[in-house]
């Protein structure tokens, strides 16, 4: 990358990052996200202060993805639906830069958003490491992991807004993708798809189902990093990605 | 689209680069590519141990171990948690099978209903879980074999994935050996057993229970208490209530241990069984009166050795692990989990442990040597004399004394052991009028049967050997090592040397360790045998087994919270018992005014008794106050826990944005 393109996606990033702070949808979605974080690795399943164990991985990791779900695609939605609505998309077309700086700076605006979010459940961390003595590596990598998954999402999200221009589709078309994409590994309904298509789409419904969020997240919250389940995730964000561009280009053309 | 457009291109383009991502994604993951990873747990739960790594290391090319993994892949049949599980068993395998440099053949089998897999895995002995009424059965297990020899894992029970690792590499091992691992068994009881004996119409003597159980899986060998050496060829050697061993027995056992063998040894201050059972019994093989067995033992120059104090006048009595079945007596203990280390392999998971009159140790720290303490006593015990403890009286319960410290009841040593004969072999009288240089040849470990090659290190500068070795060296080099002084070792040829000490030596007699259930099958009644097959096995598998640590993420509690409760319980105690004192005299009080033959004495006396049991009422309705108000303490701290997560940050972010909001207003009010 030329220092001219680092320079155009640095300055498109910098415009989105500082948007967030000045709308009150981010504020209202880290509070959220926050709570619902909290009440579920407190109040939920298994609760983190009656396990009498201080690892964070079936407690507090283990609701990330259903929160993700949803708060996601509410960060993501703005991303290119908004620019389509105000008309700024085109302006922001006639600017001497590439779709693809807008789309990296714009992503990882997203993404840093997601760091803060993520970072402010500190106090989990606080909590156990008072409570007890916990193993550090399973933290580290569930936090990957978490932040891995909310990337995923996030990058789904930022596919669907490509193609739209209503805020609200966009949200409710990504929560659909996302939950999709988390619940295609589950084995109820993995039975169910294979108990209905003839034996010669089992292989396919099978590929289909390994592409699952859900299977590559929780080996990750034990507190190793496999290669499959990283590069899993890296794939996920650059196929959204590029269908971020092809909906960018087709909306231009 | 028009495909020669720049927008019909790049379409191409963006396809083309989805479809290759797709196919990296699934060559990694479906063909198994993709195992590399980074294990960052404390405690590399994830990653091959380096005894694993050894074992599989020595596996012999031309005689590979084929691992048949059977997994039913049927997502009908097999439950989620098991699928998850599964994961973890399929990298691990990986990594065996990589670690083992093509020496393991992995074979995976997936035993769907009606499949050739199922049959394959019914003559494999796997254990199936039938997981509906069609009778469709799910299988999760492996089989591991050598040549003819197998081994099976039934069933992969989630329960028992901390012994993953251990008991892959076990099987493996167990099945990559040529010969039936040989146990040694030395004791001055007769607890191998006699033959009938027809002249003197005695009944022979059965073996005990351990004896009988360890023939099924071992080759044991008796070694005479006289032995002045030890078959090298022997890989665990069990001492058994050695009393009066000679120093030349000592002597054997000191440099077979040097050799790199391994020795577990119960030595006792006061052996009940040898004393009421053994001593003055007639002699099975003659008929003759018996001898008298000492009911102590001790291998006095071998502790001092590897820097253990034992002493044999004093016995442990502990009043918080009385047996049951010993009658409250302080020493009949049963020891429950927390007596014994949770953390070793052998008496992780076991409970309870039953000694009768037991010794303690006192460890005083070697050079080279680690000791991990397998089982103490309570804080509650005092030592007693054994002339004492033999006329214990309850009455004596009441000047007990608890010393507050726990007493070594069992300890494992490991590392690099010095010989307790310095100064060479023992002159004892056989030895000095039998041995002379031809006796010392004999004595010296042939270089094919010796465990690990027997090089004396000499000076600190020797390099010391490896255990690799193992091209057989000339015999007159070998001579020519030994012969240096009388050809002791002086110290270990490896850091694998083991020895597992016991101080009570009762404890396998069948009595105390097994019971006839309801069929009249032997069965074990307490931790006893499966703790000495435990030792047995850990310790004859060596130093790399033993190495093979629990996988499993272990537990760490909230310590703070158990000190909070111990803290607030603190508090309260003197209330409590206050309160339960109390409690005890109104019902002491009320004891003679309670109802005899269906009547009270007088009407004065019933209206003590309706007093007192008011006064009984408000003592309760107290004490339930007091627990609540100790309730209400850690409660509120639980309280504070969650409040604080929920409350802290969501506070600052909202604050923050009331901040920027308002500034911004003034910024633009000021425009």
């Amino acid at each position: 990358m030329k220092s001219r393109d680092l320079e155009n996606t640095l300055a498109i990033f910098k415009r989105e990052f500082l948007s967030y702070f000045n709308s009150p949808v981010l504020y209202v979605i880290v509070v959220i996200y926050l709570l619902a974080t909290m009440a579920f690795t407190f109040f939920f399943g298994q609760q983190l202060l009656e396990t009498n164990n201080a690892s964070l991985t079936e407690t507090f990791f283990v609701w990330h993805p259903w929160i993700y779900v949803v708060l996601a695609p509410a960060v993501g939605m703005r991303l290119w639906s908004e620019e389509h609505r105000l008309g700024t998309f085109e302006l922001l077309m006639t600017m001497p830069l590439s779709p693809w700086q807008a789309i990296i700076g714009k992503f990882f605006a997203a993404a840093m958003v997601w760091l803060i979010g993520l970072a402010l459940t500190f106090p989990v961390i606080i909590t156990v490491c008072w409570l007890g003595n916990p193993d550090p590596g399973p933290m580290i990598t569930g936090y990957a992991a978490s932040y891995l998954y909310a990337l995923g999402c996030l990058a789904v999200t930022s596919a669907a807004s490509a193609y739209t221009r209503s805020q609200v589709v966009c949200f409710i078309v990504s929560v659909a993708l996302c939950i999709a994409l988390t619940l295609i590994g589950h084995p109820g309904i993995l039975n169910t798809v294979l108990n209905t298509v003839p034996s010669v789409l089992e292989p396919v419904v099978r590929f289909i189902s390994y592409l699952s969020f859900m299977d590559h997240f929780f080996e990750m919250t034990r507190g190793i990093f496999v290669l499959r389940d990283v590069l899993y995730f890296v794939s996920v964000i650059i196929v959204a990605l590029i269908v971020t561009h092809m909906g960018l280009r087709s909306k231009r053309a | 689209m028009n495909l020669n457009s720049k927008e019909g291109t790049a379409g191409i383009t963006a396809l083309l680069v989805i479809a290759i991502v797709l196919a990296v994604n699934f060559l990694v993951g479906g063909l198994g590519l993709g195992n590399a990873r980074v294990d960052l747990t404390q405690n590399k739960l994830y990653t091959l141990a380096d005894g694993t790594r050894n074992i599989l290391d020595r596996l012999n090319p031309d005689k590979p171990v084929t691992i048949r993994y059977y997994e039913t892949s049927d997502d009908r049949i097999m439950p989620p948690q098991l699928k998850m599980r599964a994961t973890v068993v399929r990298d691990l395998l990986l990594e065996f099978q990589t670690a083992a440099k093509g020496k393991i053949i992995l074979e995976r089998l997936t035993p769907n209903p009606n499949t050739e897999d199922e049959d394959r895995a019914r003559e494999d002995d796997l254990q199936g879980i039938q997981v509906n009424q069609d009778g469709d059965t799910l299988y999760f297990g492996m089989a591991i074999q050598s040549a003819a020899q197998k081994e099976v894992l039934p069933f992969l029970n989630p329960g028992e994935e901390t012994s993953l690792e251990y008991n892959i590499t076990r099987a493996i091992q167990k099945v990559s050996k040529t010969s039936k691992t040989v146990v040694g068994v030395m004791t001055s009881m007769p607890i191998m057993g006699s033959p009938m004996f027809p002249f003197q119409q005695q009944r022979g003597q059965q073996p005990w229970v351990l004896i009988q159980r360890l023939r099924m899986d071992y080759e044991v060998r008796d070694v005479p208490m006289s032995s002045d050496k030890i078959d090298s060829d022997i890989n665990t050697l069990v001492v058994i209530h050695p009393a009066d061993i000679t120093e030349a027995a000592e002597y054997a056992i000191d440099q077979y241990l040097l050799k790199g063998g391994k020795v577990i040894a119960l030595v006792d201050p006061q052996s009940i069984v040898a004393k009421r059972v053994y001593s003055n019994q007639p002699n099975p093989m003659t008929g003759q009166p018996g001898g008298v067995i000492n009911p102590t033992s001790d291998l006095p120059n071998l502790l001092k050795a590897w820097g253990v104090s034992f002493s044999k006048t004093q016995v442990v009595a502990d009043v918080n692990y009385r047996s049951a079945q010993g009658g409250q007596n302080p020493l009949d203990l049963e020891l429950p989990a927390e007596a014994l280390s949770q953390t070793d392999r052998i008496t992780a998971s076991l409970q309870p442990l039953r000694v009768l009159v037991s010794g303690a140790f006192t460890l005083d720290t070697r050079d080279g040597i680690e000791s991990t303490i397998l089982a103490s006593s309570s804080k509650a015990n005092e030592m007693l004399d054994v002339s004492e403890a033999e006329s214990l009286t309850p009455e004596r319960m009441n000047t007990f004394s608890p010393t507050g410290r726990p007493q070594i009841l069992a300890v494992r040593l490991s590392g690099k052991f010095k010989t307790a004969f310095p100064g060479g072999r023992p002159k004892t009288p056989a030895a000095g009028l039998e041995s002379g240089g031809a006796q010392e040849d004999t004595t010296a470990p042939k270089p094919a049967d010796a465990p690990a090659p027997p090089v004396v290190t000499t000076s600190p500068a020797a390099p010391v050997a490896t255990p690799k070795v193992e091209t057989p060296a000339k015999p007159a080099e070998k001579k020519e090592e030994f012969n240096i002084s009388d050809g002791t070792i002086k110290e270990s040829v490896s850091s694998e040397g083991m020895v597992v000490l016991f101080a009570d030596a009762d404890m396998m007699y069948d009595e105390l360790c097994v019971a006839r259930d309801r069929l009249g099958e032997m069965v074990a009644a307490n931790a006893n045998l499966p703790l000495m097959l435990n030792a047995i096995e850990v310790l004859s598998g060596g130093g790399d087994l033993l190495q093979v640590r629990s996988r499993a993420a272990t537990q760490r509690p909230f310590l703070k919270m158990a000190e909070l409760r111990e803290k607030v319980d603190q508090k309260f105690r003197p209330q409590r018992q206050a309160l339960q004192t109390k409690l005890d005299e109104t019902a002491q009080k009320m004891g003679p005014l309670r109802v005899k033959d269906g009547q009270l004495a007088d009407p004065s006396q019933i209206k003590e008794l309706n007093e007192l049991m008011k006064t009984q009422s408000d003592i309760n309705r107290k004490i339930r106050e007091v627990k609540r108000e100790q309730n209400k303490e850690i409660e509120f701290t639980k309280s504070m826990i969650v409040l604080l997560n929920f409350l802290v940050v969501p506070l600052l972010v909202v604050s923050l944005g009331i901040l920027l909001a308002i500034r911004r207003r003034v910024i633009t009010a000021a425009v």
